[in-house]
């Protein structure tokens, strides 16, 4: 047991995972507030593409990750002023993603570079092969994440909650825009690489939105998603590492554990409907309150 | 030697030909509906029902079909606006897809058939498969040839219809059904990774370059059976993965559209 406890793979686990819940905490508060979970999903996806073609170079699947999904993000952000709304347009991109991803993993299993079940691992996460380079550049984007977010809150808190009010008050809002969309790639490949491609909502997106449902006040929200973003991977590793029954990964049980919290918080999101005057969410009001 | 020489290949292109039709038609009225991202979440979460039967020892199609229709059966009840009504499928689709990833550690080994199903494949196909889905796809057609007006008329104007006496409700729980089944038919093939695109992408091209409605439906079928004919050529003569050409035919096709639509109104300004 000692040796499990000082062993690389653990502590290589517990910090990757904890660097993916903060990044995916803070970039999902704000992911929620702008309603870009289509478009998370697709940089997730780009990302899956980035790693299984890192892995058929031989570059680190983090780096490739990121790479992949930074430069997407530039293309696209550069065609659209916003990727929002237009859900055929990012669907097309979210295919083309898997495809990509789909024949880089096949090309790499044939060429006998990583075995079929290594794909598993880029779909639904493998914490116990997490290197200890990828944890460093977890901590950096991380690090990074949360620094421009720390110093861009306000700003884009504002942009997000009203961007026309932003707009004519001279806050850069289309700036905003792409560097939360650059913050939300790092933040969707850390996350991928803990939870897998498949499941990064469990980390972007069911915290922050259950941290919206239950505080209304945003650094409440805020302070709430992070918590749950690292309650849930703390959770889950320990899940994962104690339930001795068969190999259960850590990601089936944070992505359950996200579920559970997103379904728990909705009761409470109602409630709040019902309370608030009506200025938001006015069309939710019945004639009879 | 002919690309048909091996039962596989009459087997995948026979249910190619067939689901690429269903999917043409399903895509179309998921488009109109506004209900892409079902057509997203359905494919995962019929993959935790292939993981499942294949834990159990059952085909991995009857897993998909179960799992897609309570999936669909799930959805159906959901309410709310859509931007939430998402996000609830979002929630219920990584709840399925970790089911199946709970499914894949428990059975011992390497459980080939559910990634057959996940990436798609060209032998995934067994001629009694073929067969199933022959029949599926006969009573999935006769549902589109009947409810094809009044589906078409609640997609577009859902309180019309209503005044109209068209039974908009279960309509749409009846579209639904069929989306379920549709998708569980494309998974093979494509792939669960990948049904999204069959689905989506040739009406997406197809409503780019016509408004009328039934033309639209023509023409996203015609595009789907070109999409797939030629990602199976391609992938049987480069031993790849079917649902890669797939995508990225699809991607090529919808681009050019796009570039093509731009010119020409910049041109006429």
């Amino acid at each position: 047991m000692t040796s499990f406890w000082t062993s690389a793979l653990f502590w290589n686990a517990v910090a990757g995972a904890t660097a993916a819940a903060l990044t995916a905490g803070a970039a999902g508060f704000f992911l929620s507030l702008r309603a870009l979970a289509f478009t998370g999903e697709a940089l997730t996806d780009i990302g899956f593409a980035g790693a299984s073609g890192a892995a058929l170079a031989g570059v680190n699947p983090l780096a490739g990750m990121a790479g992949f999904s930074l430069l997407a993000v530039l293309g696209l952000g550069s065609l659209n002023d916003r990727l929002k709304g237009r859900d055929i347009e990012t669907g097309m991109v979210l295919s083309l993603a898997l495809g990509l991803g789909v024949l880089f993993l096949n090309l790499s299993t044939q060429s006998g570079a990583s075995h079929a079940s290594w794909g598993l691992g880029l779909l639904f996460g493998s914490l116990a092969s997490i290197t200890t380079g990828s944890v460093i550049l977890a901590g950096v984007f991380c690090a990074v994440s949360l620094t421009v977010l720390a110093v861009l809150f306000r700003p884009l808190l504002f942009a997000s909650l009203d961007p026309i009010l932003a707009q004519s008050r001279g806050v850069p809002v289309k700036a905003l825009a792409l560097g939360f969309l650059l913050i939300l790639a790092l933040a969707a490949s850390v996350t991928l690489m803990v939870v897998g491609a498949l499941l990064t909502s469990a980390l972007l997106i069911a915290p922050a939105t259950a941290a919206l449902n239950f505080f209304r006040r945003p650094y409440q929200a805020l302070a709430a998603s992070l918590m749950f973003a690292v309650g849930i991977a703390w959770v889950g590793l320990a899940a994962a590492f104690f339930i001795p029954v068969g190999h259960i990964p850590a990601s089936f049980f944070m992505a359950i554990l996200s579920a559970l919290l997103y379904f728990v918080s909705l009761p409470a999101r109602s409630q709040r409907r019902r309370d608030t005057c009506g200025c938001q969410h006015s069309r939710e009001v019945t004639p009879k309150e | 030697m002919s690309i048909f020489h091996f039962e596989f290949m009459q087997n995948a292109f026979l249910a190619a030909t067939l689901v690429a039709a269903l999917g043409g038609v399903t895509g179309f009225f998921l488009i109109q509906r506004g209900m892409t991202f079902a057509g997203h979440a359905l494919p995962g979460i019929g993959f935790a029902g292939a993981a499942g039967a294949v834990w159990l020892g059952f085909s991995p199609l009857a897993g998909l079909v179960v799992f897609t229709l309570a999936g669909a059966g799930g959805i159906a009840k959901l309410k709310g606006d859509p931007r939430e009504r998402d996000l609830h499928i979002g929630m219920i689709l990584v709840t399925a897809l970790a089911l199946g990833l709970l499914f894949l550690s428990l059975y011992p080994g390497f459980a080939e058939p559910a990634y057959a199903i996940l990436f798609g494949s060209l032998l995934g196909i067994s001629k009694g498969e073929t067969q199933v889905m022959a029949i599926g796809s006969l009573f999935i057609g006769l549902f589109f040839v009947f409810a094809f007006r009044p589906l078409l008329f609640a997609s577009f104007d859902p309180q019309a219809a209503g005044a109209r006496g068209v039974p908009t409700r279960a309509l749409g729980a009846a579209f639904l059904v069929v989306t379920a089944l549709v998708v569980a038919l494309c998974a093979p093939i494509t792939g669960t990774l990948l049904v999204f695109t069959l689905l989506v992408a040739p009406s997406a091209i197809a409503t780019r370059l016509t408004a009328s409605p039934l033309k639209a439906v023509l023409l996203s079928v015609v595009l789907a059976e070109g999409l797939v004919w030629t990602a199976l050529t391609l992938a049987y003569f480069w031993n790849s993965v079917p649902g890669f050409f797939v995508a990225a035919l699809a991607f090529l096709v919808y681009l050019a559209v796009r570039l093509f639509q731009a010119y020409e109104h910049r041109r006429v300004k």
